[in-house]
């Protein structure tokens, strides 16, 4: 293996600069931004700071409990993230969140542990780590975007599922087009992604084994596998999460129920 | 009547809707009461100002909402023992303001009919738009371009598509003019006249209840009261307002 580069403090606080002229530069544009980047900056710096701690413990700790931990407390804040992100009106948005998430995304992790990587233990802290990030982080943006999008139509569209639902669809054949839209909207960038990666996009993972050193035409392997189980993990989030929104958003009668109260007396 | 002759019988049926209350969500009761009855082949009009709960009371016939108390019969049998899909393909309705899928019109008549795996000819279709007014060159054009009555009409067509038992308006002609209000409100009488079709057709217009001409069900301040033709129910509104008495 080569010699890398070593980071110093001193060197990020050269990279600070950088944000440092961002926030400068949407302070004088007034975008509004720039209390959202310093939290931002502070934020990431102190939550990677920890993280690297963590990780460098956990991997060399190795004990399975470790990682039971870290994958449930990285599932804990995806679903938080992504609840907190939902403005609609969305019925237990909780737990939609939470079976999607966490059943979408661990079901590709133990995929890949398993059937690609072969780890042995399958829980191997410095593989599973890194890559349930990658899957948890696009399991959230994916189910979120599904959900955000499908409770949105659910309410903008409600004469359209109804005009169906009075000329005898079911609940199913009614939400189809609103499904559809918000399954495209939750999986279009993946596939995008797909379309452009290593064409425009060098990600970070592959980028990442370069600079240590690894051999590229084994960083981008690693890379495509990582492409192909983002993707499953976001067709997967999303497809479970729009099936609860669906549920819940009918009764068994085939009735679209109110999402919340629309008119106001008193 | 008997129950037997009736295709709809409302019995004491009531409405609660989730409303805000000083920003809190609570229940509060619409209408309270209901009991009507609609013979086969017969007509009512459910007739009273915006907001008192017409197109509510409406909604529990084709079973889109299910009433807070009281029950819902349809030809002898209770709305909740009867397969709503079925139901809904037994009696149709018609929006104020309808919808119409964005593709041809063609393909607006054929999607009831689709979703029961069934196809729908293309010279049906044709005498569907017929019978609403609408040339047979309507049949390729895209939905979503036509004018408001067009599509009124369109839906309409649509509706009867599936040779409906009963059709269920609401308001269907508040969006139009006079004269296409009028085309509308004959082409159903004819249908009802000639078919037997049963129309339930909510209004808060004067001149389509006269038109309607049969027994009006006045909608007003949580109440339902029953008047036998539409002359009876307007002298009853007095004042341009409504006064009913507990039917």
């Amino acid at each position: 293996m080569t010699e890398t580069v070593d980071i110093r403090y001193f060197d990020l606080g050269i990279a600070a600069l950088l944000l440092f002229a961002s926030m400068a530069l949407t302070w004088h544009l007034q975008l509004g931004v720039h209390r959202d980047l310093i939290i931002g900056g502070i934020r990431s710096f102190l939550q990677l700071m920890v993280m690297g701690y963590v990780l460098a413990y956990i991997i060399k700790d190795g004990a399975w409990y470790w990682v039971v931990l870290a994958l449930m407390l990285m599932l804990g804040v995806a679903v938080h993230t992504a609840v907190g992100r939902t403005r609609e009106a969305v019925v237990n948005k909780h737990t939609i969140y939470t079976v999607a998430i966490v059943s979408g995304s661990m079901l590709v992790l133990l995929f890949i542990a398993g059937a690609v990587l072969h780890l042995r233990p399958l829980y191997d802290p410095r593989y599973v780590l890194p890559i349930a990030g990658m899957i948890i982080g696009n399991a959230m943006t994916a189910a979120t975007l599904a959900v955000t999008r499908l409770a949105g139509d659910l309410h903008a569209r409600r004469r359209e599922v109804e005009t169906a639902l009075a000329l005898g669809a079911s609940a199913a054949q009614a939400v189809h087009p609103l499904r559809r839209d918000a399954l495209r909207t939750a999986i279009l960038p993946s596939v995008n992604a797909l379309l452009v990666v290593g064409v425009v996009s060098l990600p970070g993972m592959m980028t990442g084994q370069i600079i240590a050193g690894q051999d590229p035409t084994q960083a981008v392997r690693y890379q495509i596998m990582v492409m192909y189980m983002i993707t499953a993990a976001a067709t997967l989030t999303s497809i479970i999460s729009t099936v609860m929104v669906i549920r819940l958003a009918f009764t068994p009668a085939h009735q679209l129920r109110e999402a919340s109260p629309t008119s106001t007396v008193g | 009547m008997s129950v037997a002759e009736a295709l709809f019988v409302l019995d004491d049926v009531a409405i609660d809707r989730p409303v805000l209350r000083e920003g809190r969500p609570i229940t509060s009761r619409v209408l309270e009461q209901v009991s009507l009855t609609v013979p086969a082949g017969g007509r009512l009009a459910l007739y009273g100002p915006s907001g008192s709960g017409k197109s509510s009371l409406l909604r529990l016939f084709n079973r889109l909402d299910d009433p807070s108390a009281g029950r819902v019969l349809f030809a002898g049998t209770d709305l909740r023992d009867y397969d709503p899909i079925i139901l809904r393909r037994r009696v149709g309705m018609l929006f104020q303001q309808p919808h119409l899928f964005d593709v041809t019109v063609g393909e607006n008549l054929a999607y009831p009919l689709r979703w029961q795996q069934q196809t729908l000819t293309r010279e049906d279709g044709v005498a569907l738009l017929c019978e609403v007014g609408l040339p047979e060159d309507f049949y390729g054009r895209r939905a979503q371009q036509l004018s408001g009555g067009q599509q009124q009409r369109v839906a309409l067509a649509r509706a009867l598509a599936l040779s409906p038992t009963a059709l269920l308006l609401d308001e269907p002609t508040s969006a139009l003019d006079e004269e296409s209000a009028h085309l509308i409100v004959d082409l159903l009488l004819r249908r009802n006249v000639e078919t037997g079709m049963t129309l339930i057709t909510v209004t808060h217009a004067r001149h389509v209840l006269e038109r309607l001409n049969c027994p009006t069900a006045l909608v007003d301040a949580g109440r339902v009261a029953l008047f036998p033709d539409a002359a009876s129910a307007l002298a009853s509104d007095v004042r341009g307002g409504m006064v009913l008495e507990e039917s």
